[in-house]
């Protein structure tokens, strides 16, 4: 992997879903595990923060009317009665570990469905840095992970998915994911595995 | 029961019902469902698109297809790399013919051309054929439930329509898929029924 043309996106890393009092926490069934993926995935960020490898965060925020959200079920509509990710709320909020970041950590704000490319400035940004890999991270594995993923490898892009830096709803989804439709479209590695390469620059 | 908007407002999108999915010798065949299985959904995709029909929902084909050479295909992992290294659903070719059991549904069915990946909407007009004839809800069929029919149910519900998936009437590539995403998956952005259960919701 090239670290000048590889992006690590990083999806749903707020509080609403890595707080333990975040109104969809309990939507990721494994507590634990949902902590370990953050802590993986802020090890990678730092073993690569002084690489030239780009950083995004794409997070979910919805407007206090929830004007956004016209589906009548599904996800979304779940969202909008949880009143999950309301601008201006602690759930909204990026997690606290990656403020340490700072500026390195760009955020590209206007998700508010499951695909990070959709009505966001993302396939533009990664275009304008001729980002070629991307790699992603974060919440939800079959949902907003899975519907990204998708998106970037239609758009022609190399694909990379972590499997310790991804969470989902069971373990039982999580395996299934990662071993059979990943693979579909994707390249399933770990962080450390991404961490190693890079750091070679090898392709 | 999703049957609340009229049928004027309803589509049945059908997905890559051509002989590289479905005919007896299509090579991919055993990637797919069970064989038994494949000719049953094909049947009871037809039976249903016949019967929607006639009460009034829109029918779309959505084939997939290529260049020869498959220049549009410049991924080199996942499904796309082995369409094009098996040269699937090559335009011209009889692997990218519809399946012939299509002609009985008439000038009723609107073929779209144009799709190169999972996702129906790209590459294609769909959306705006949807919304010139008013549609508000689409019925997914055809193939492959992890596939497509994820990859379209997915961006049809971002985009706002009622989506139901036809489980009944889509191809998967194993039983282990079709009952994690019939049961957990496609309930997050569908609904899930059988044909008959949309066609006759007042029988069940």
């Amino acid at each position: 992997m090239n670290p000048s043309t590889t992006a690590i996106i990083l999806i749903g890393f707020q509080d609403d879903y890595f707080s333990t009092d975040g109104v969809l926490h309990d939507l990721l069934e494994d507590s634990a595990g949902t902590r370990a993926v953050l802590g993986r995935t802020v090890g990678m960020l730092k073993s690569l923060r002084d690489s030239p490898v780009t950083m995004i965060s794409t997070p979910i925020i919805f407007s206090p009317d929830y004007s956004e959200i016209r589906q009548k079920d599904g996800l979304l509509l779940a969202i909008r009665e949880a009143q999950a990710f309301k601008a201006g709320t602690p759930g909204a909020e990026t997690v606290d570990e990656f403020k340490a970041f700072g500026d390195r950590i760009q955020d590209i704000p206007g998700k508010r469905g499951f695909n990070a490319f959709t009505e966001t400035g993302l396939a533009r940004v990664l275009g304008d840095a001729s980002i070629t890999h991307v790699v992603i991270a974060g919440a939800v594995t079959s949902i907003c992970i899975d519907s990204t993923g998708r998106a970037a490898y239609e758009l022609g892009m190399q694909v990379s998915i972590l499997s310790d830096c991804t969470a989902a709803r069971t373990n039982v989804e999580q395996e299934f994911f990662c071993t059979t439709i990943f693979p579909a479209y994707a390249t399933v590695r770990t962080a450390d595995e991404v961490v190693a390469s890079l750091s070679q620059g090898a392709h | 029961m999703a049957a609340t908007g009229s049928m004027n407002s309803t589509a049945m999108v059908m997905m890559g019902l051509q002989h590289d999915h479905f005919a007896d010798d299509a090579p991919i065949r055993s990637m797919l469902d069970d064989s038994d299985r494949i000719d049953t959904v094909k049947g009871q995709v037809l039976n249903a698109a016949a019967e929607l029909a006639r009460s009034g929902v829109s029918l779309i084909h959505v084939p997939i297809a290529f260049e020869p050479g498959h220049a549009e295909i410049t991924q080199s992992v996942g499904i796309l790399s082995v369409i094009k290294s098996l040269s699937l659903f090559e335009m011209g070719s009889m692997g990218a013919r519809p399946i012939p059991e299509l002609d009985s549904l008439g000038d009723g069915l609107l073929t779209l051309s144009g799709r190169t990946g999972f996702n129906a909407f790209r590459g294609t007009n769909l959306d705006e054929v949807l919304s010139d004839r008013g549609v508000t809800r689409i019925l997914l069929a055809g193939a492959s439930t992890a596939a497509c029919i994820d990859s379209t149910a997915r961006i049809a519900y971002e985009l706002g329509y009622e989506v139901v998936i036809l489980h009944d009437c889509v191809i998967s590539r194993t039983h282990s898929e079709h009952e994690l995403f019939c049961g957990t998956i496609f309930p997050q952005y569908a609904t899930v029924q059988s044909a008959d259960e949309f066609i006759k919701p007042d029988e069940q």
